[in-house]
């Protein structure tokens, strides 16, 4: 993700640290892929819901690095809009394998269910 | 069957405007509608979003690109075989899976991509989607996919 689109990004309420952690996000409403995604009717893209969760996910786990992406059984079940507060919920095992779930902050709707692996 | 079709000209069908329009021309269709399949072109932009300020391309991009690869191929079906069908909202709803590692691949050293689509089966509103996103001059494989679409 560029460098300018990290700094619009403010993860709050982190609790958890480690392999296990949850944050609040709230999208923000000029986040540039609205623009095109789509116009009429603005809708987070998969790409960035998995890209935000990389972005937590090495802003809370230093150690994380990875070359390659593995993306399994992941299931993006709600709209994700403009100025949405979001939940973000990480779960890992061993450290590479990555359970990654959003959910509305407001009525706790399922928005995202994320299966991840990294491989430096 | 060999084309050259800019998604400029396939814009009626699909609600994607740039800059979320990442995929460029469709260079190849296959025959047959119900087995939808065929090979879009990828310029890389250093512009674009799914680049970064250093020139790496997302690795998430992939899926993107295999998703909109699947509807402008389903676009230009239709524009080729004169179908008269409405265009339809999509969304991409599940990825059952994703190998991607682009680390390889930079901007402006690398120019273009392809991706090559293929339904792999419909149940509908759903259809499972399988992408390929290559160098065409080496034929090396950068990343693979299997999207789950929904189709209004």
């Amino acid at each position: 993700m560029d460098e300018k689109l990290k700094q619009k990004i403010t993860f709050f309420d982190i609790q958890g640290d480690g392999e296990k952690f949850q944050a609040d996000l709230k999208i923000p409403v000029d986040w540039p892929f609205f623009s095109g995604h789509f116009p009429q009717n603005p809708i987070l893209p998969a790409v960035s819901i998995i890209d935000l969760s990389l972005l937590l996910l090495q802003r809370q786990s230093k150690d994380v690095t990875f070359q390659r992406l593995e993306i399994s059984k992941s299931k993006f079940i709600g709209k994700v809009q403009p100025g949405h507060d979001v939940r973000i919920s990480v779960q890992s095992r061993d450290g590479k394998s990555w359970e990654i779930a959003w959910t509305g902050k407001s009525d706790q709707s399922r928005l995202a269910q994320i299966h991840l692996t990294l491989t430096p | 069957m060999s084309v050259k079709l800019s998604v400029k000209d396939l814009a009626f069908y699909l609600p994607h405007r740039p800059p979320m329009v990442w995929i460029d021309h469709i260079v190849e269709v296959g025959d047959d509608y119900k087995k939808m399949s065929g090979i879009c072109k990828v310029h890389l932009n250093d512009q674009a979003l799914y680049c970064s300020e250093r020139g790496e391309i997302l690795a998430s991009a992939a899926i993107e690109f295999t998703a909109q690869a699947f509807g402008y191929i389903k676009a230009a079906y239709q524009v080729i075989h004169k179908f008269v069908d409405a265009p339809t909202q999509t969304y991409l709803t599940g990825v059952r899976s994703c190998k991607a590692d682009f680390s390889e691949i930079k901007v402006p050293n690398h120019q273009i991509l392809h991706v090559r689509v293929n339904v792999v089966r419909e149940i509908l509103p759903l259809t499972m989607v399988r992408g390929v996103v290559f160098i065409p001059e080496t034929n090396e494989v950068i990343a693979e996919t299997e999207i789950q679409v929904y189709v209004e």
